[in-house]
């Protein structure tokens, strides 16, 4: 029932999370990121001239919701009647099958093309081809509007002689696709654009990245994320008080300046206070608290028992699927609270280390342990030495 | 309609390639052997020793003309060429990176160089067909192989024009069939003459000169990069109303993907200071600028450091070069896909060992 207020004329987003249902549909309506909104809006007024586009930044900073802004300012309304789809194709000599999915309108497709793995560089020439391979159908009226560079058409969407191609974590795509892309996105150019996103521009290749347009999206700042936090929870809770300070204060630093995280936990201790628990403050997530527990284990003692035992908790890590670079840096972290800062030196280099091994090698664990054992002696070569 | 659709939208790169040799941005050298090649000396028409035209292998980095060369080339050999037949028929135009691979070289490449052309009465029109093989590095060594056989058998008919960012990836027989032109970048201030010429051309006004040499510096001698950059800034820096606003440094800098110096030198303070790293660390990550860049500017300001931002630091040569050695390893881990977080905080921790240590 109280869903059903909130949002009447939406009413099939009843199911979704706040961050889904709070996403904002127009640049006016987004409170973080106000001057590079008011460049996106600039861009999108002069729609035959958009480049490509490369959105870099840290995770939960709002890459995607501004693109779907953007997509909303160039085609109107029409791209959100946009739906899944799964989808097989067949690439490659020999011919193999790849399925993958997509969310696509009549003007734009987005797609992972990291999920098929290895196969991505047949992904993204294929869909790119295809795409461009089809131009949308303009009358002439329209196209004579697209050269002087106006927007003339009044309907509810706007029709441009191109369509998007979004591809999500460029950065994680092979070096092979990424080299494929550049090509492609050169002859394509008339009939599509790309909208690239990734987490962070280092792993994208530099002569891709000089032919696109790099668009920088920052975290969002503390007094940002407090801002959208109460406007979400005044929307949501329906109420105008603000949400607890200790609330917010527990959302914003476990967040780490990432705006869907702290909205999610923000959601999550409301729902876990209403069902009545006290102290609503959310306990960290389990993976956190074991590597601490890594952390306080290597600094107490460093002995072969004590490593086997750090082993267990690893395992416990990558079973549960966290990645090998996440596990390190938060041990990493963790360790650098807890000793002096010339020992904290060393266990950088050694870390910068072992994270370039095991991301080069293919047994995340062996690199993992030679960490922790490389902590330990270090730990324990300070001790007798001091 | 297509025609002008087309050239509106057009990428500057494309509207703006120069079309004759002449008009080739600074590669002064080569053009004038090109020419002597052409024209004999002097002259505007073509000498009779054009017949025995060489087979030619350009080599470069990206953005320094040699395509351009190339085509220009084309045009300037075949401009006397009659109605009946066009540059089609004579200038074969292969791009190495989408197809590439034995069997398309061979088919494609054989058949164009089969494939007849009228008999040249007019001794201005040279009797031949040109073949430009685009980043002829790319080219796996079998077909580099097969063809230098093609290369001999059809050099009656057929020259090709190799081009190539590095020489040594062209295998040694292939590359001692043709005449070597080397390619060299440009100079900021050629670059910043023809960005300048075309910022006047689309009537963005004259550009201030921050933006201009941000833009060079962005471009590091690659022209393509540069005009690139500027049309995007240009797209940036549209109104709406379609007038121009003047470019600013910081737009120039954000879509380049470069970091602002202002992050730069807040990151150089932290390596070299003695305060608590790590968050100041995190708060530089959550800016989101590419680390590998990030790098590369401290690198310049390193190296320029004669004991100025941080008046208090003294770096002797030695420990400025092992700061650099560190940034080195740093760069290829970044590279090789290793994470931003833990190589920024160990290249911060290595810098202040390295200064520590012998202070």
């Amino acid at each position: 029932m109280e869903n059903v207020d909130v949002d009447e004329h939406h009413a099939e987003y009843a199911g979704l999370l706040w961050v889904d249902r709070c996403r904002p549909t127009t640049f006016e309506a987004c409170v973080v990121h106000k001057e590079l909104n008011e460049r996106l809006r600039r861009l999108s007024e002069s729609p035959a001239h958009l480049p490509h586009l490369l959105f870099y930044g840290p995770a939960g900073s709002g890459k995607r919701t501004r693109v779907r802004l953007l997509l909303r300012e160039l085609y109107g309304i029409a791209v959100d009647h946009s739906h899944v789809e799964h989808r097989l194709v067949r690439v490659g000599d020999p011919p193999r099958s790849l399925e993958y999915t997509t969310v696509s309108s009549a003007y734009h497709i987005e797609l992972n093309p990291s999920d098929v793995g290895y196969s991505d560089r047949l992904l993204v020439q294929a869909v790119i081809k295809e795409i461009a391979g089809s131009r949308p159908l303009l009358s002439s009226a329209e196209q004579d509007a697209m050269v002087e560079g106006g927007t003339s058409t009044e309907t509810a969407s706007k029709r441009l002689p191109y369509k998007v191609v979004v591809l999500h974590d460029v950065d994680r795509l092979t070096r092979e696709a990424q080299q494929a892309l550049r090509r492609t996105m050169e002859k394509y150019a008339q009939t599509c654009r790309l909208v690239l996103i990734a987490d962070s521009a280092t792993r994208v290749l530099e002569p891709l990245r000089s032919r696109c347009l790099g668009i920088r999206v920052r975290a969002p700042s503390e007094t940002e994320l407090r801002t959208v936090l109460r406007q979400v929870w005044q929307r949501m809770v329906h109420s105008a008080e603000s949400p607890p300070e200790a609330l917010l204060d527990h959302a914003i630093r476990a967040s780490d300046g990432n705006l869907r995280s702290a909205l999610l936990s923000l959601e999550a201790s409301y729902w876990t206070s209403k069902a009545g628990r006290k102290g609503s403050a959310l306990p960290e997530p389990d993976w956190r608290s074991i590597c601490d527990e890594i952390a306080d284990q290597i600094r107490k003692e460093q002995t072969p028992p004590s490593l086997l035992r750090v082993r267990a908790l690893y395992y416990d890590l990558l079973t549960h699927c966290i990645p090998v670079d996440i596990i390190l840096s938060m041990v990493l972290r963790r360790l650098l609270e807890r000793v002096p800062v010339a020992l904290g030196q060393q266990l950088c280099f050694w870390a910068a280390e072992y994270e370039y091994r095991a991301c080069m090698g293919s047994k995340a664990i062996l690199h993992l342990e030679a960490f922790a054992a490389k902590c330990m002696a270090l730990i324990r070569m300070a001790q007798t030495a001091g | 309609m297509a025609r002008g659709d087309d050239h509106a939208t057009q990428p500057w790169v494309e509207k703006y390639r120069p079309r004759r040799l002449d008009d080739v941005t600074q590669q002064h050298e080569t053009i004038r052997a090109l020419k002597q090649l052409l024209y004999g000396s002097g002259g505007s028409s073509l000498t009779e020793k054009v017949a025995s035209l060489p087979h030619l292998l350009f080599y470069g980095p990206p953005g320094t003309g040699k395509t351009t060369t190339a085509l220009a080339l084309c045009r300037e050999l075949f401009q006397n060429i009659t109605n009946r037949e066009t540059l089609q028929n004579r200038v074969l135009e292969l791009n190495a990176s989408d197809e590439r691979g034995i069997r398309v070289v061979r088919e494609k490449i054989k058949r164009f160089a089969q494939s007849s052309i009228e008999e040249s009465v007019d001794a201005q029109v040279p009797g031949f067909k040109i073949v430009i093989l685009d980043e002829a590095d790319a080219i796996t060594a079998d077909a580099q192989t097969a063809l230098r056989r093609t290369i001999e058998v059809h050099s009656r008919t057929t020259r090709f024009v190799l081009i190539c960012n590095y020489l040594s990836r062209v295998i040694p027989p292939l590359a001692s069939r043709c005449a070597k032109f080397r390619f060299k970048a440009l100079e900021d201030g050629a670059v910043i003459a023809r960005l300048e010429h075309i910022a006047r051309t689309e009537g963005m006004g004259p550009l201030p000169p921050e933006a201009s040499r941000l833009l060079a510096k962005a471009a590091a001698g690659d022209l393509r990069r540069a005009v690139n950059l500027l049309q995007s800034c240009a797209d940036w820096a549209r109104s709406a109303d379609g007038s121009q606003r003047v470019l600013e440094p910081e737009m120039v800098s954000e879509a380049a993907c470069m970091v602002p110096a202002s992050v730069v030198e807040r990151f150089y303070d932290i390596c070299v200071s003695r305060n608590e790293p790590v968050t100041a660390c995190f708060e530089v990550l959550r800016g989101g600028y590419p680390v590998d860049e990030l790098l590369r500017q401290t690198l310049e300001l390193l190296l320029l450091d004669s004991g100025t931002p941080p008046a208090q630091v003294q770096m002797n040569d030695l420990q400025r070069s092992a700061i650099a050695l560190h940034m080195a390893c740093a760069e290829k881990y970044l590279c090789d896909g290793a994470t931003e977080a833990v190589q920024l905080l160990a290249f911060v921790a290595n810098c202040r060992s390295v200064l520590q240590a012998s202070s």
